[in-house]
């Protein structure tokens, strides 16, 4: 505990704490809405589409990359939601080749074109987190806020539009809901959070911020509401655990968060098979 | 005799306690005022420490720092300038941080200096100087501890 309160007294673990909870609730506020429209695989092709962007960005020595990744992802997040749907390549498999598609022409552009005296270890951090997010700069810090505040307030102003657009897009639109313009809502969204969770996890590992806390979550709860508080408490729980093991015992910070995830995972498994069936 | 045996054991034992103790080099004094203390500390933390140092290197220019890692050297062969750092790798075990020390005493190299690799205490006040035109950062008059058990 003397050991956490002086780990705490610096600026960069007080920095990574903060953003580290604004992620995780982000994430997993759009994981249960992401879960429940069969677009669980998004944020992991959406990752290595911002993964290739970094690349690029890299590449071309922009100082700020983030001006460069967080339009491309929100681009390609449009592309696979709303053409998906009218193409011949539909959701899941455009997906699959987004995703290997980018993660390949990034480490390509890496590896011929990268200055970077240390290219595994870039593409490691960029891949993994590593300790990405226990290095951010109070400029950094700021644009998560600002993002992460602008991802929660649009999510509660449109909470009733994006359930609807969640579970009946036809009866929504039938309604005169305009579900076109809410699943483009949905993944400028998603894109932020994955551009921002790439600091927290690394772009292998987006997936799981998304997809465990909201799993975890329909293992006990029913109704969307409840659902989605219990998905909050727990990414924001584990996030903060995650971390905080990570900096006392010099683990991975990203693949500590994700362990803490599936052990939350399997403690709410048993929890449902205790009150009785297990939902999926 | 058991008696004495028993009582080695227990130097021996504490002894291993002991975090590093020196061999051929000089003890830290006690009065020596250490700002930023990251000896002891989670290797993320001090990795992570070590980038902010290099970050914004101004706001720790003049301080005495203290950190452990791992001990390495490299020799410039058109010079011949030898350059000694603390390195301290990230919990993934990819990137890796170091810290360019140059120590207080006259030390020869190879002779009064650990193997590459070993686990080092390096405690030195933050300076800036420039070399072919390029800004580096080192500990000056840095006090090198190591483990002789390990070497």
């Amino acid at each position: 505990m003397e050991m956490l309160t002086a780990y705490l007294a610096f600026p960069f673990v007080r920095y990574a704490l903060i953003v580290g909870v604004l992620i995780a609730l982000c994430s997993s506020l759009l994981g249960v809405t992401l879960v429940l429209k069969r677009f669980s695989f998004i944020g992991d092709g959406l990752s290595h589409v911002a993964f290739g962007a970094m690349a690029i960005a890299g590449v071309l020595n922009l100082t700020d990359d983030m001006l460069f990744v967080l339009p491309f992802t929100v681009l390609s997040a449009i592309l696979l939601l709303r053409t998906g749907r009218h193409t011949r390549i539909k959701g899941d498999a455009a997906i699959a080749m987004i995703s290997v598609g980018a993660l390949a022409i990034g480490y390509l552009l890496l590896s011929l074109f990268s200055a970077s005296t240390n290219l595994s270890g870039d593409v490691c951090t960029t891949l993994f987190g590593s300790t990405s997010i226990l290095t951010l700069t109070i400029g950094e810090v700021r644009l998560c806020i600002i993002l992460s505040a602008a991802v929660i307030l649009l999510f509660f102003l449109f909470y009733n539009k994006i359930f609807a657009v969640t579970f009946d897009e036809e009866f929504a639109s039938a309604v005169g809901t305009r579900a076109e313009a809410y699943n483009l809502l949905i993944a400028v969204i998603i894109a932020v959070i994955i551009v921002l969770a790439m600091n927290l996890v690394g772009s292998l590992l987006i997936s799981a911020l998304i997809i465990f806390p909201a799993m975890s979550a329909m293992r006990v709860f029913q109704s969307f509401r409840s659902v989605t508080i219990c998905s909050a408490v727990l990414s924001v729980s584990c996030s903060l655990i995650g971390i905080l093991a990570s900096i006392l015992a010099s683990t991975p910070v990203g693949s500590t968060i994700v362990v803490a995830d599936i052990a939350a995972f399997l403690i709410f498994s048993l929890i449902a098979r205790f009150k009785g069936g297990v939902r999926s | 005799m058991k008696r004495f045996f028993l009582f080695l054991l227990l130097i021996v034992s504490v002894s291993a306690l002991m975090p590093c103790h020196a061999e051929g080099a000089p003890a830290v004094s006690d009065d020596v005022k250490i700002d930023l203390d990251l000896s002891g500390m989670s290797g993320t933390i001090v990795y992570s420490q070590i980038y902010n140092i290099m970050y914004e290197p101004d706001k720790y220019i003049g301080k005495t720092i203290r950190l452990n890692g791992y001990y390495d050297a490299y020799e410039d062969s058109e010079t011949g300038n030898v350059y000694f750092a603390c390195i301290v790798p990230d919990a993934a075990a990819c990137c890796a941080q170091g810290i360019e020390f140059v120590r207080e005493d006259e030390a020869l190299y190879p002779e009064d200096y650990p193997e590459p690799g070993t686990d080092i205490l390096v405690t030195g006040r933050l300076e800036p100087y420039t070399e072919n035109g390029f800004d580096y950062l080192h500990l000056v008059d840095a006090v090198l501890v190591w483990d002789s058990e390990r070497d």
